[in-house]
């Protein structure tokens, strides 16, 4: 292939920096859909943007299969990655040996049965839905009820990069009405106005059910929108997200 | 495949790892690391996966999920490098013997010819030409251009990325350089490159 001569190929690279530093944010799970041809045309040409400019996300769209891939048997590689894991994972035996090249004899089936209904239950019983992910309040300022000016509140939460987290609507925000959350981003900086137009996730909530579950997330800026569903009232504030990495 | 049904059945966490770990180890590997570096950061993702599973249930779905996780672990090995680097640029100038340079001397690389106020006054120009042309283009040809010049891409892989087909990549290269060679036509370097036979021939 020919290329421009050198000079050109600088100012082409120094092009493409500046347009790296201003690429659209992009999620994973945005990218996924993009690969899967599950995205708006509009969400599609931001991704492809993103991609043009930043070679680790062209990495990863390289490595996302279109489609779930079938589980990989009869690789030692694998099958050593299965075995160290198991190694790790603290006395409840989270991943469970289950030989899948096998058929198996009926009393083995049974046996494996039992043995995963056991761990089941353990695991809902430790980590199931009694256990407590991060819970974060939100916090609203009073003039964003209908109205949009002044700057948005913003309230920094630290959460693991992997573990979900709650976040919980004020009990002094929702009245009898229907109502739901939605949140929007990641972006980069606290956004001039909270707008929420394309939510990656949207969830209904009332006076008697606060809570949203959420994430993991990337970290970033988050729009969160608490608007009633067949009314002309919303509340919106700014979610910045850090990771903790050390957990 | 939801992650409440990983949550619910802790057998799926070797299902995970033997659906996932080639892909996630190929994410690593297209970043450019070794392979052994790529299979400790796949085995560290599923580390992490296999502990959050239990705990998640959100609305991700398993690839956008793992590949999440395959992300941030990226990012964390990125700044812990970051870190390594600047504890051993603080580590090098510190044991670094004195007397060994003349006082006043350089003890780094010795630093590359600086280029004169008329060099970068050109080079701004250039590139300012460069962007406003670049800037001109319709969206997908701008990015084509982009990739098959910056980044070296086969048209093939600008293809995949695009979500299009290789000759429409190729069409979108020919308008892309018969335009540039408009507005740089002064510019002889660049109106040779990409007047050049064989990227003529390849476009076709």
């Amino acid at each position: 292939m020919s290329t421009p001569s050198e000079p050109w190929r600088d100012a082409l690279s120094a092009v493409s920096r500046e347009r790296a530093a201003r690429a659209p944010e992009v999620t994973v799970a945005e990218l996924v859909a993009y690969r899967r041809g599950r995205l708006a045309e509009d969400d599609a040409n931001r991704v492809r943007e993103a991609l043009a400019a930043q070679a680790s996300l062209r990495a990863l769209y390289a490595a996302v299969p279109a489609d779930d891939p079938e589980p990989v048997v009869d690789d030692p590689e694998v099958d050593a990655a299965v075995a160290w894991l198991r190694e790790q994972s603290e006395g409840a035996d989270r991943v469970v040996a289950i030989d899948t090249r096998r058929s198996g004899t009926p009393w083995r089936t049974v046996l494996a049965t039992a043995a995963l209904a056991l761990v089941a239950v353990a695991t809902v019983f430790v980590f199931g839905p009694g256990a407590e992910n991060p819970r974060f309040e939100l916090v609203f300022g009073v003039q964003d009820e209908g109205v949009r000016g002044g700057g948005p509140t913003v309230k920094t939460i630290e959460v693991e990069p992997t573990r979900p987290f709650v976040l919980v609507v004020p009990d002094d925000l929702l009245d009898d009405g229907s109502w739901q959350v939605k949140l929007c981003g990641p972006i980069q900086h606290v956004p001039n106005r909270p707008d929420c137009d394309d939510p990656i996730l949207k969830h209904p909530v009332d006076a008697e059910h606060r809570e949203v579950e959420v994430g993991p997330l990337d970290a970033g800026y988050y729009v969160v929108l608490v608007e009633e569903t067949e009314g002309a009232k919303f509340h919106s504030m700014v979610l910045e997200v850090v990771l903790d990495d050390d957990r | 495949m939801t992650l409440t049904t990983i949550e619910r059945a802790p057998g799926r966490a070797e299902a995970l790892v033997r659906r996932w770990y080639q892909p996630v180890r190929g994410y690593f590997r297209g970043l450019g690391l070794s392979l052994d570096e790529a299979k400790d950061l796949t085995q560290e993702t599923f580390l992490r996966a296999t502990r959050a599973a239990d705990d998640y249930r959100g609305g991700l779905d398993e690839a956008s999920w793992i590949f999440t996780i395959a992300d941030n672990v990226w990012k964390n090995e990125l700044r812990r490098r970051g870190a390594q680097k600047r504890a051993a640029d603080t580590v090098s100038l510190e044991s670094s013997a004195p007397g060994d340079y003349d006082e006043g001397e350089a003890w780094l690389d010795p630093p590359a010819p600086a280029a004169g106020p008329l060099d970068r006054a050109l080079d701004r120009e250039r590139r300012e030409r460069l962007e406003s042309a670049i800037a001109t283009l319709p969206p997908r040809m701008r990015r084509c251009f982009e990739l098959r010049f910056v980044e070296q891409m086969k048209y093939r892989e600008i293809a995949a990325l695009e979500q299009v087909s290789e000759s429409t990549v190729k069409t979108q290269m020919f308008q892309a350089r018969r335009r540039l060679r408009e507005l740089l036509d002064d510019d002889s370097a660049f109106a040779t490159a990409a007047d050049s036979r064989d990227d003529f021939e390849e476009a076709m």
